[in-house]
């Protein structure tokens, strides 16, 4: 059992539970937390010029603004600061007023000499910065938990060894996208989810630092860590766990958040 | 913070020097917009397209990450002012935020079409369309398929205003190890258009042909292409026993046997072999010995004459005897590929990423990236970007330097650093191109001068974040130019 994961969970979870309103309703009912699933981009901000857009290549029309953005309360990704900064906003509709505040629920579709974001809704400016944290942690939750379900094996340890995998995968073939397969040794710890028998398990992952396969886990000896992992046909050699996505390993909130598990 | 900035010595040294400069204008953006100018991904392998429709329209791409977080899609470039500035629009389906290989080709009635491998899906090759390059909506997909290679869109329009489309791309799932393949429509622009997977490969191989598989497409109908043929025997090992292979089909390909039409005399079989058995290297991972760049055989290139079908331009790349340094080379043929100049037009010694284009004028163009000094560490080695041009079929070229950036700074983060391959169109007399280089804002390293829209301190070569004041780390960038002919 890893109780500091389990620790970091029950915080976690103990939070969610404080900060979300009307938590006794399901997920899928909370229109905020369904307007937070959709934007990647949250913010208060100011209609400054309805009918305009501060992009060259928008053609302004009756629906676009320039909408100043006061403050960020939620942003994904590695999307700049823009607080202070106006903006372009494709509305919902034909609606909005010079000089209107809310809360805008958006995804950003264009980057250029300021951002161009699509509405996918809007609220009124008393929603408090709090409560799309909220359900943004919840949200973060639930993907993690929905990554381990989609998983066939999923476990914390310590990587034992690393090696190249015998190279069958493939079949020879010469591309610049090869995987270049390795296979570690981990010795698990905890059984997150599925069954283990054994107190290690064999973990194949792309070795390649080709930019198909730059960003998937490099596991090397001596790590610590939790993986989700997925069945991948080698050829010549079967079924093999394997770990290809970045998502997959987890950080060790993440790994609080997806539980206890068991000892194999 | 929107630099302009222009050295004139060099330019001007540069015009008194060589005949064929002169006069021509040089423009070099960084791509990068503002909105991004926190961004330090490694922006590399980039393509360009122009609207033959409406030269102003411009789309680009990269290796460039959708910075939201958002997995679905990926960005591209686009311009709409011949490319002065650039916006991101984050419009190519994507599982995981980015690109594989991704090239872009305009057609006709502002429709652009894309060749990519999927985002987060291994080697499934998309081909993607849409009418609207500035809109948000995601394109559309027209074609998808497992274990294809990158993709390289071509494309023509017939004179009724058909799209042919034109997809090389090595199909590892092709029978016999014969993967040289041309995905291709005959009318891109209906509503769902019909593909075939052509193969242009008659010969056994070593187990597959070479990544790179580019086509040239004339308005008459003459379709090139060009690929690398791996020889036997099997397994297929670096440096490879390759072939530099032209077919030609004359009529859009759209009667069979397609890409027939150019035989080669030693076999008779469909394909010109231009240079036989040379050794072309294949080594997939950062060579600090050629500024962090790798080997992996996706360096060919061919170019038509618009004026003339009859005459086209190849370049590729080897290790001359087997041994580095890697070395390009570009021919000529004035016969529909039937024979060709007997050595090469020009040699380049330690470059990559050839890349040909020829003007309405019978100009050819010559775009490659120069690892320089030969030999020296890696703390040394520069990356200068050449766009060399002629008049007079090749036999003289003049010598203009694009970039010359470190190639050392930054440090690689995957491969390719730089990218596996650039590109170079003409449009009537202009030429458009784009290549990737480290962004360091050092007047120094732009030649003709360079614009940037991220924001940059060229006095203190520093980057720096929106607010202006934070700073941003170096990292690879796509940049535009544009050489507008007198």
């Amino acid at each position: 059992m890893n109780w500091k994961h389990v620790r970091m969970g029950l915080a976690l979870l103990a939070i969610l539970g404080w900060a979300v309103p009307g938590r006794a309703q399901s997920p899928a009912a909370d229109p905020l937390r369904e307007l937070t699933k959709a934007a990647d981009l949250v913010f208060r901000g100011t209609v400054l010029k309805p009918g305009a857009a501060n992009l060259e290549i928008v053609e302004p029309n009756d629906k676009t603004a320039v909408v100043r953005v006061d403050e960020i309360l939620a942003a994904a990704g590695t999307l700049d600061d823009f607080t202070g900064r106006e903006i372009t906003v494709f509305l919902r509709d034909a609606s909005a007023k010079a000089g209107e505040q809310g809360v805008f629920f958006t995804t950003v579709a264009l980057l250029g000499e300021s951002l161009g974001v699509v509405e996918v809704g809007r609220r009124g400016p008393e929603v408090p910065r709090s409560q799309v944290a909220a359900a943004r942690e919840q949200l973060r939750a639930e993907g993690v938990r929905a990554r381990m379900e989609a998983s066939g094996l999923a476990v914390s340890g310590r990587v034992v060894s690393v090696k190249a995998a015998a190279k069958a995968d493939g079949g020879g073939v010469i591309t610049e996208h090869d995987p270049q397969w390795r296979e570690a040794v981990v010795e698990v710890r905890t059984v997150l989810r599925g069954q283990l028998a054994e107190k290690t398990v064999s973990v194949w992952f792309p070795g390649s630092q080709d930019v198909m396969w730059a960003q998937a886990p490099k596991l090397e000896a001596g790590r610590e860590g939790t993986w989700l992992l997925h069945r991948h046909e080698a050829a010549g050699r079967g079924p093999v766990w394997a770990v290809l996505d970045p998502q997959d390993q987890l950080s060790d909130e993440e790994a609080g958040i997806a539980g206890g598990g068991t000892t194999p | 913070m929107n630099v302009k900035r222009t050295n004139l010595a060099p330019l001007l040294i540069a015009l008194a020097l060589l005949p064929g400069t002169a006069w021509a204008q040089v423009t070099v953006v960084n791509m990068i917009p503002n909105a991004q100018s926190n961004e330090t991904g490694q922006d590399s392998e980039p393509n360009l397209t122009v609207n033959p429709g409406n030269p102003l329209q411009i789309a680009g791409s990269a290796f460039t990450r959708n910075p939201t977080g958002a997995t679905t899609t990926a960005p591209i470039f686009v311009s709409i002012n011949g490319g002065s500035t650039w916006t991101m629009n984050n419009i190519v389906p994507s599982g995981n935020g980015m690109t594989g290989d991704i090239t872009l080709r305009f057609g006709s009635a502002n429709f652009l079409y894309g060749g990519t491998l999927r985002g987060g899906s291994g080697l499934t090759l998309n081909v993607l369309r849409t009418s609207n390059f500035t809109a948000a909506s995601t394109m559309s997909l027209l074609r998808s398929r497992s274990n294809v290679d990158q993709p390289y869109v071509q494309t023509g329009t017939t004179a009724g205003g058909l799209d042919r489309v034109f997809v090389g791309d090595n199909d590892l799932a092709a029978a016999s190890g014969r993967t040289a393949t041309v995905d291709r429509t005959l009318s891109g622009k209906v509503a769902t258009p019909t593909w075939s997977a052509l193969r242009l490969e008659p010969r056994t191989t070593c187990g597959q042909d070479g990544p790179p598989i580019r086509t040239a497409v004339h308005p008459d109908g003459t379709v090139y292409a060009i690929y690398y043929r791996y020889r036997p025997p099997s397994p297929c090992v670096t440096p490879l026993a390759t072939d530099v292979v032209v077919v030609r089909d004359d009529n859009w390909s759209s009667t069979t046997p397609t890409f027939a039409a150019l035989t080669d005399p030693g076999d008779g079989l469909a394909g010109r072999i231009v240079v036989s058995n040379i050794r072309v290297p294949f080594i997939n991972s950062s060579q600090s010995t050629f500024g962090q760049e790798r080997f992996v055989s996706s360096n060919v290139s061919i170019a038509v004459d618009p004026g003339n079908s009859s005459r086209v331009y190849i370049a590729w790349a080897d290790y001359p005897g087997g041994v580095p340094p890697y070395t390009l080379h570009v021919r000529r043929s004035d016969d529909r590929g039937v024979t060709w100049t007997a050595g090469d037009l020009i040699t380049i010694v330690n470059a990559t990423n050839p890349a040909l284009a020829v003007n309405s004028a019978g100009k050819v163009a010559f775009l490659y990236q120069l690892n320089t000094p030969q030999g020296v560490p890696l703390a040394n080695q520069r990356w200068e970007t050449h766009v060399r041009r002629s008049t007079d079929l090749g036999v003289t070229w003049n010598d203009m330097i694009l970039a010359n950036t470190s190639a050392s700074a930054p440090a690689v983060t995957f491969i390719p650093y730089i990218g596996d391959y650039v590109h170079i169109q003409a449009q009537g007399k202009d030429f458009y191109g784009v290549f990737s280089a480290s962004n360091l804002p050092n007047l120094a390293n732009f030649p003709q001068g360079v614009t940037y829209q991220r924001n940059a301190n060229f006095t203190t070569q520093q980057l720096f974040r929106t607010d202006g004041v934070t700073p941003v780390a170096v990292s690879i960038d796509p940049f535009f130019f544009k050489i507008v002919e007198p």
